[in-house]
Order: structure tokens, then C-alpha cells, then sequence
């Protein structure tokens, strides 16, 4: 037996557990939401994902609407259109500057302003009182918490409860006073926020925003994303790597990442500023005369090999002890430990993730 | 001084501890300190994050020191006219509070878990809510019957009329099929507002997987101008909890949560009196009157949120959740509390269940006016000679209430609208309607929880309707958009802002309802643009009055 929706005049078959709004999207039937990403469980607040559903009288949300098997959908009637030009007129009265979001904000900070866009909800309705308080007094250098620009979908509530599991941040009041808040309104620093930085790419206003990225705002040229991996651990999570020219202006999560699905730790998400920092080194250096001076990476690993042979023959071979880097991948870590076993024969070898 | 590990200690066993253990604390201090929410926090294992969120959500957790001891007056519609605004000048340090529930008699002021009466310029007093009067249409009653008789509040004065009948025949004669079948006989629908039928209810709680089960009393009766729940639980509070023993044998429950609004603090008393006095005699407790039957009932107090006497936001606030309604389906009669299958019945719906079994479906359904089952209580209040609780008949004509039970408009007056649902169902302003769903529906309103509100030709139909608007913007929830962006937009309407062209306002203030009235997530969004709806519908004069004075 098989499970068919008929969605928009078409028959569709789905799996159990599906929602309508999942079946849309899996045959490519656009449905506009505010308030989904779909590692969250559905949330069903924004209400622009409604549809018509033969049988129900008011349009439902297709986001937690289970499909089932003879359900006749329609998903852009003229009427589910109004609602959702009211809705999103609505969403654009309190936040008017949509438009003015710079993409390095986040991931997902342009989704208020391309709906907007295609409702042509400019703003020239609902005028009235605006929501959120920003949180300018924040100190902490990694994330921003421009709450005027918040439309209280709480994907950043959600996302931290569900993904990430540190639950540092949550909704303080009702209506239209909703906060985004940690307890007792205190600053991130003083939470239980890890800074991963989840929040800021799941935010469809920018109201969180990337402020390392920000750096670079005004850097000129487009942005342009290269997919790569981040090299702090083993795990391998998949990152875009934004730059401006030859500049990195930031790194974003890729929601298609096999290791990390959207995913990334402070480190990954916001400690890439070294690549371009003054300071870096180039080259190796070596000590002459008490000094450091650059030198040949030949010259270095002689003068390396000079201090470990030095060191085991003065104190034995025990006297050798390596620790590998967490950043090292596999078969870099197995050349450390055969480096330390068959070049010296001891077995003093370690890892620092294991601290 | 109890210390905090008291506290936690002594709530953290109990079922749903959140709420009673803050309110612990609340009372202890006056005030929820930080301190005291990071030992709950620990206490409980609850985010402090969340917790924090989760108590900003409620109105009457005050966080600054001595909040609690500050009185909060009732500012509702009906107060107001009462002059509940100079009361708030008068009394040092008063706050606003949306309506308490004591229309009948203004203006209550909460202090501490005082529920006392005032009136501008006179001392507070502490006095019981007034009873219903006598049925003025001679009627027979259900509900009612028996609730003015002296001593009803106690075991042995329920008793003395067939207090407990039903349960005692129902656990030593009966199955739990028989009880169903005799309440989905009965035709009883929910009386909190929705008006689902109380035994498919109850059948589907019955039938659905998963164990424990659980019977909820919705006592949040938070609906500006309903003070039905408040009687009934004061004066007869067995009857409401042989209805919750009666739904926990037919369903399987063996337990029951009584979720009662924070304003209502002498109530919590009578009803744990109650309970305890019913536990003694084996009524309630475990095996009942010997039985295999258990059934145990717990109080749980709410903070002030409007919300949690929706159903799934209820749920949440029990189970110490933030108290955003759920997504439904699935319901809760097979996801309620702690994802068990649960029945939510209204105070009303459960008083009267006992009465039913004891005399039959068959006299209930004959209670009702022509082919409508049953009675159900209207809490009638405003510009009536004789407001109060009245169990009428259903499809009784709202003019035999106003007029021939209720004395009419004050004199040299007219009534000029009255709302039904309390808030929720807007303004009638046609007064040739039945007190029953279908023919209120077809007007475009509702009946709900029975709170009528009557205003009289001196009212200003506006400020009304902005005073409406502001309390469901006030409790929305902040969940769904429509409802968080439109309630807000609304009221500020209201207030006379918005667009400067009269029709742009029109058509601003029609598509923000339509849209709210569609696509909201919950009751409160669907139906508070039947305030504004049925204002530019019937109330054209007063729109028009307001526009043209904004543009002098």
C-alpha cells in the first residue's frame, strides 16, 4: 500500500511520520516559513507555511501537519497568499530594516529580507511599535545581539536547547515584549553559552550577527564561499570559507556538512583571524645567538633532529615524549606515535585531546 | 526560616513541582530572588536559562523584593466602570492586574493570598463571593441545585443531598463503559469554551495507549468577566472533585491535577480542605471505598498567564514547561501530561458529572431548551440591575436573561452590547439571539466559557473595544506571529493610531483580524478579532466617531 497526498493537483506519495511541509519540499513545491530549520523540531510560529487542506477550515501549518494518506493539498491559493502578505507585512512593520542586513551577519540573515522582497512587504503598512531591545552592552567580541531585528521565531532558543544542548539562552515575557535572554538578562560570557556561534547561522534577521565576520563589512567586492574543512580537530566538520578577493572575511557551517550538519565549535566558528594576523609566522625560525631568525625549513628540521639526538644521548631514550595535536588528523597522529616508537623506542606518546 | 533544601525537598517528590514549589519560595521571601530560582534550578534540573524565561512568562511572580506583598487591583472591563483606576491611586505600591473573576461584586485586590473586596474610598474588606440567587425562572439546575444550601462546602453537607452517590455506585456497581455510555448519552460538552463532547473525550482518553492516565480540572478561569468556576469550586467543591473520581474510573486515570488560577487563593484552601475530608472518609485516595479504584487529587496553582487555561498550555505549565500552547495533533487525550494519554475537563463540566450519573442522561438532556442538552452557567455582569451566576437552560433567549432574570438596564438606560465568551466572542449588539453555539456561531460569535458583559448607551464602544484588545495583546503568548505582532497592532489602532485615511484603517484593522482569525496557532489569536470584527460591523457609528476626532 502506498501513501499519496495530492499537493497542488499533483498526487504525491509520502512515508509515514512526514510532514506536508517535508513532502513539499522534497518534490521541489516552494512553501515560504520564517520559523523552521529543519534540524529543529517543528515549531509552527510563524505561521507561513499554511495550507489549505480539503476537510480542515482554516489553513493549517504545514511544518507540523503529519501528511496522510488521501490529503488534498493546496499550498498557494489566493487566500493562503493574503495571509501570508499580512503575515509578513506584519513581520516587516516591527522590523523595517531588513534590507539593510549584511549577509556576514549569518547563514540565514538574508531570509527576512527575501521574503519581504517577494511579498513586497516594504513596510508601508501596520506601522507601529517596534519589539526587542538590543543587547549593545554585551561585551563578548564573538556574537552580536542586535534583538531590534529580532522577530521572536526562537530558532536561536531552539537551537541551542536542541543542538547544541547548552540551553544558555531563553524567552523572557510574552507577546509582543518576547526577549531573546539568558538567565536573569545577564550577558552570554556569564551563561552557559558556549559560543559555537549555532544561533548566529540559523538567525533569519541577522539579529544575531557574526561580529569577526563583521570586521570585514566594509571590505569591498562580493562575498564569495568556499567549501572547506575545518582543520582544528579530527572531526572534519565542513566549512564555508567566505572571503572578499583574496581576504577572509569569515567562516560559515555548511547545513550539508556529513561530520557536523550546520554545526561548528567556537574554535571553528570564530578563530580563523590568525590566518591573516601581522604576527603569523612564515617561516620557520631557528635561535642564533639567543635570537630568533628565519630560516630554511632544511635548517630547521637539522637543527630539531641536532636537539632530539642531543637530549637521548645525554638521558636515554625515555627522555623523549610527544604530544600530538588534536588538529592532527589520523595519519598525521600515527606518524607522531611511529616518529616517537621506532625513531627513539619508547613508548612516551599522548594526545592532547585526551586532557 | 525553612531553608531552601526544605523547599526543594519537600515539592521535588511530589508530582508538578514547579509551580508549587515558586510558589513556596514566592511566599517565603515575597519575591523569587536569584537565589532562590538557582536552587529550584538545581533542585529540579531545569536550565536556569529556561527557568528564568519560564517565570517572566507569569504576571504575579513579582522578582523585586516585597512584590509580593504589593496589592494588584483588578483593572477588567467591568471594574473599570467601577472606578478600579482611582482604586489603584488610592492603595500604595497597587499594580493592574487583567480580571479576577468577581464581576458580581468589584473590585478585588489581591494581596499576598488575601482575595479581598474594594471600592474607591472605602476600606478593603475581606468577604466571600456572592452566591448565585435563587433560579429566577424556577428552573431545575444542575450545577446549581444544591450549591446555596448552608454547609455544602463540607463532606457531610454535600453528602446530606447524594453527594458521592455516583461515585460510590459507579466503583462498587458499575464499569467504566457504563459511565461513558451514560455521559456521551447525556449530550454534556465541554463547558470551559470549546464545547467538545465530554464523553468522546473521555472514551478516547480511555481507549488510547499508555499509562499513567490523567484527569485535569482547567480551574484557570481567566476570561475577563467568568466567575462561574470561582462558585462552584468555593461553594461546592466535592462536586467538582466526585466529576474528576467519576472521569479517573472511566478513563483509567489515577490521578487528577486541579490547575487553579493564581487569583484564586482561598479557593486552593477550600478545595485541599476538601480533598483531605473526602481522603479521610475513603473516598478519594487509594482503593476507594475498598475498591481496586485509586484516584488521587493535587492542586496546582498558576502564576497569571491567560494562556494556561488553553490546554496544551496548561499541560506545559503543570509539567514546568515554558507555557507556550503545543502543536496539535496530537491531542491530549493520547499526548497530555508527561505525553499520557489526558482528559482536560473545565470546573463546570466536571460539577456536572455527578449529577448526571446520579439521575440520569436522560433528566440532564431534558434540562435544555427544545433539542439543546442541558444547562450551562452564564456569569453575567455590568449594566444589569442583578448581575451574577445564572444556569440557564441552553437556547434560552439572551433577552429572557437580561430582562425577566437579570432586571434589565439601570434605568433611563439602554443596552447598548453586550460580549459573549467573556472577551472572546466579541460584541452582540442584536439582542434577539439564544443563549446556545449554533445560533451564536451564526452571528459570529460564540458562547465559550458563558461570561457576558453588558454595557449600557454611556459606554464608549471604542475604548471598550481597545480594552479588550489590550488585555489579549497583554496575555498573548509570543509564540505565533499573527497573534504577538497582531494583537499589538490592534490595540494601537484602536487607540487611534494607524493610518490617517479612514478606509486604510478599515482595511488595515479587517486584513490584521482575517489573518489572525485564519492562520493563529491557538483560541486566543482565532478569536480576538472577533472584538474588532464585530466592532466595525455593529459599531460603524463609533468607528467612524473615532477616525473623524483624529483628524480634528
Amino acid at each position: 500500500m502506498t501513501n499519496t497526498i495530492t499537493l497542488d493537483g499533483k498526487s504525491v506519495e509520502f512515508t509515514d511520520g512526514e510532514t506536508i511541509y517535508e513532502v513539499a519540499r522534497r518534490v521541489s513545491t516552494a512553501i515560504p516559513t520564517l520559523c523552521y530549520d529543519d534540524r529543529l523540531e517543528a515549531f509552527g510560529a510563524c505561521r507561513l507555511c499554511v495550507v489549505e487542506v480539503e476537510g480542515i477550515r482554516n489553513p493549517v501549518a504545514s511544518c507540523t501537519t503529519m501528511a496522510t494518506d488521501g490529503m488534498v493539498v493546496k499550498s498557494r491559493t489566493e487566500t493562503i497568499e493574503k495571509h501570508r502578505k499580512t503575515l509578513m507585512e506584519l513581520v516587516v512593520s516591527e522590523n523595517p530594516k531588513g534590507a539593510e542586513i549584511d549577509p556576514l551577519r549569518g547563514l540565514a540573515s538574508q531570509e527576512l529580507a527575501h521574503l519581504a522582497v517577494q511579498y513586497e512587504a516594504d513596510g508601508s503598512r501596520f506601522e507601529g511599535a517596534q519589539s526587542g531591545r538590543s543587547r549593545t552592552d554585551d561585551p563578548n567580541p564573538m556574537i552580536l545581539r542586535d534583538y531590534d531585528h529580532c522577530i521572536s521565531c526562537y530558532r536561536c532558543v531552539r537551537v541551542c536547547a536542541e543542538q547544541e544542548g547548552d540551553y544558555a539562552i531563553s524567552v523572557a515575557n510574552r507577546g509582543f515584549h518576547t526577549q531573546i535572554t539568558t538567565e536573569f538578562a545577564g550577558f552570554l560570557e556569564n551563561s552557559e553559552c558556549t559560543f559555537c556561534g549555532q544561533c548566529v547561522q540559523t538567525c533569519p534577521t541577522g539579529a544575531l550577527g557574526d561580529q569577526r565576520a563583521l570586521k570585514h563589512a566594509d571590505v569591498p567586492g562580493p562575498v564569495e564561499k568556499t567549501r572547506s574543512i575545518c582543520p582544528y580537530c579530527g572531526v572534519g566538520c565542513s566549512v564555508d570559507i567566505l572571503t572578499k578577493g583574496d581576504k577572509l572575511v569569515g567562516v560559515q557551517p555548511a547545513m550539508d556538512g556529513p561530520a557536523n550538519e550546520g554545526a561548528l565549535c567556537v574554535k571553528g566558528q570564530f578563530a580563523w583571524e590568525w590566518v591573516q594576523h601581522g604576527e603569523r609566522l612564515k617561516t620557520p625560525l631557528v635561535r642564533r645567538d639567543g635570537e630568533l631568525v628565519p630560516a630554511t625549513w632544511e635548517e630547521a628540521f637539522e637543527r630539531a633532529a641536532e636537539g632530539f639526538r642531543g637530549v637521548e644521548k645525554r638521558h636515554g631514550r625515555h627522555a623523549v615524549y610527544a604530544v600530538a595535536s588534536g588538529r592532527a588528523p589520523h595519519e598525521s597522529a600515527y606518524s607522531v606515535q611511529k616518529f616517537v616508537r621506532a625513531g627513539f623506542g619508547t613508548n612516551y606518546v599522548d594526545n592532547c585531546s585526551r586532557a | 526560616m525553612t531553608t531552601d533544601q526544605d523547599l526543594v525537598e519537600r515539592w521535588k517528590p511530589e508530582p508538578a513541582p514547579l509551580l508549587p514549589l515558586l510558589h513556596a519560595f514566592h511566599e517565603r521571601d515575597g519575591y523569587l530572588s536569584e537565589e532562590a530560582l538557582r536552587a529550584v534550578s538545581k533542585g529540579l534540573r531545569i536550565p536556569l536559562a529556561d527557568l528564568y524565561g519560564t517565570v517572566t512568562f507569569y504576571h504575579h511572580f513579582a522578582r523585586e523584593p516585597e512584590g509580593w506583598k504589593k496589592p494588584r487591583v483588578c483593572d477588567g472591563p467591568i471594574c473599570k466602570l467601577r472606578g478600579s483606576d482611582q482604586l489603584l491611586a488610592e492603595l500604595e505600591g497597587a499594580t493592574p492586574m487583567p480580571c479576577a473573576g468577581r464581576c458580581d461584586d468589584p473590585i478585588p485586590v489581591l494581596r499576598e493570598n488575601l482575595y479581598l473586596v474594594g471600592r474607591p474610598g472605602e476600606e478593603l474588606r475581606d468577604t466571600p463571593a456572592p452566591l448565585p440567587a435563587p433560579n429566577p425562572g424556577g428552573l431545575e439546575e444542575c450545577c446549581f441545585a444544591h450549591v446555596r444550601s448552608e454547609g455544602r462546602a463540607t463532606l457531610a453537607g454535600y453528602r446530606e443531598t447524594g453527594g458521592y452517590r455516583a461515585l460510590v455506585r459507579a466503583v462498587q456497581e458499575q464499569t467504566p463503559a457504563m459511565v461513558l455510555d451514560a455521559i456521551d448519552a447525556s449530550g454534556l460538552a465541554g463547558r470551559g469554551g470549546a464545547g467538545f463532547p465530554t464523553g468522546r473525550k473521555w472514551r478516547a482518553v480511555a481507549e488510547a495507549p499508555g499509562d499513567p492516565k490523567t484527569i485535569v480540572c482547567n480551574a484557570d478561569e481567566g476570561e475577563p468577566g467568568c466567575f462561574k468556576d470561582r462558585v462552584l469550586m468555593d461553594y461546592d467543591p466535592h462536586a467538582v472533585l466526585e466529576g474528576m473520581a467519576l472521569a479517573g474510573f472511566a478513563t483509567g486515570a489515577k490521578r487528577g491535577f486541579v490547575y487553579l488560577r493564581y487569583e484564586y487563593p482561598h479557593t486552593q484552601l477550600i478545595l485541599e480542605r476538601a480533598i483531605a475530608e473526602a481522603t479521610k472518609a475513603g473516598i478519594l485516595g487509594d482503593h476507594i471505598l475498598g475498591t481496586a479504584f485509586s484516584f488521587h487529587i493535587y492542586v496546582r496553582r498558576g502564576a497569571g498567564a491567560y494562556i494556561c487555561g488553553e490546554e496544551t498550555s496548561l499541560l506545559n505549565s503543570l509539567e514546568g514547561k515554558h507555557p507556550f500552547p503545543r502543536n496539535r495533533p496530537p491531542y491530549p487525550v493520547t499526548h497530555g501530561f508527561e505525553d499520557k494519554p489526558t482528559a482536560v475537563n473545565n470546573v463546570e463540566t466536571l460539577a456536572s458529572v455527578a449529577p448526571i450519573l446520579d439521575r440520569g442522561a436522560d433528566w440532564y438532556r431534558g434540562l435544555g431548551e427544545g433539542d439543546h442538552a442541558g444547562t450551562k452557567i452564564i456569569s453575567l455582569s455590568g449594566d444589569v440591575e442583578r448581575p451574577g451566576n445564572y444556569e440557564v437552560p441552553i437556547g434560552t433567549s439572551l433577552r429572557t436573561l437580561l430582562f425577566d432574570w437579570a432586571g434589565g438596564p439601570k434605568s433611563g438606560r439602554e443596552i447598548q452590547a453586550v460580549t459573549m465568551a467573556g472577551l472572546s466572542g466579541g460584541f452582540i449588539r442584536d439582542l434577539d439571539v439564544t443563549l446556545d453555539e449554533p445560533c451564536l456561531r451564526g452571528k459570529g460569535s460564540f458562547l465559550g466559557a458563558g461570561g457576558i458583559m453588558v454595557f449600557d448607551d454611556s459606554r464608549d464602544m471604542v475604548d471598550l473595544a481597545r480594552q479588550a484588545m489590550s488585555f489579549f495583546a497583554h496575555e498573548s503568548c509570543g509564540k505565533c506571529f499573527p497573534c504577538r505582532i497582531g494583537t499589538q497592532r490592534l490595540t494601537e489602532r484602536l487607540s487611534g493610531e494607524g493610518p490617517a485615511d479612514a478606509e486604510a484603517w478599515k482595511t488595515e484593522v479587517h486584513d490584521i483580524g482575517a489573518t489572525m482569525g485564519a492562520v493563529s496557532a491557538c483560541g486566543l489569536g482565532i478569536a480576538a478579532p472577533l472584538i474588532t470584527e464585530s466592532l466595525l460591523r455593529d459599531y460603524p457609528e463609533a468607528v467612524d466617531a473615532l477616525l473623524e476626532a483624529r483628524t480634528r
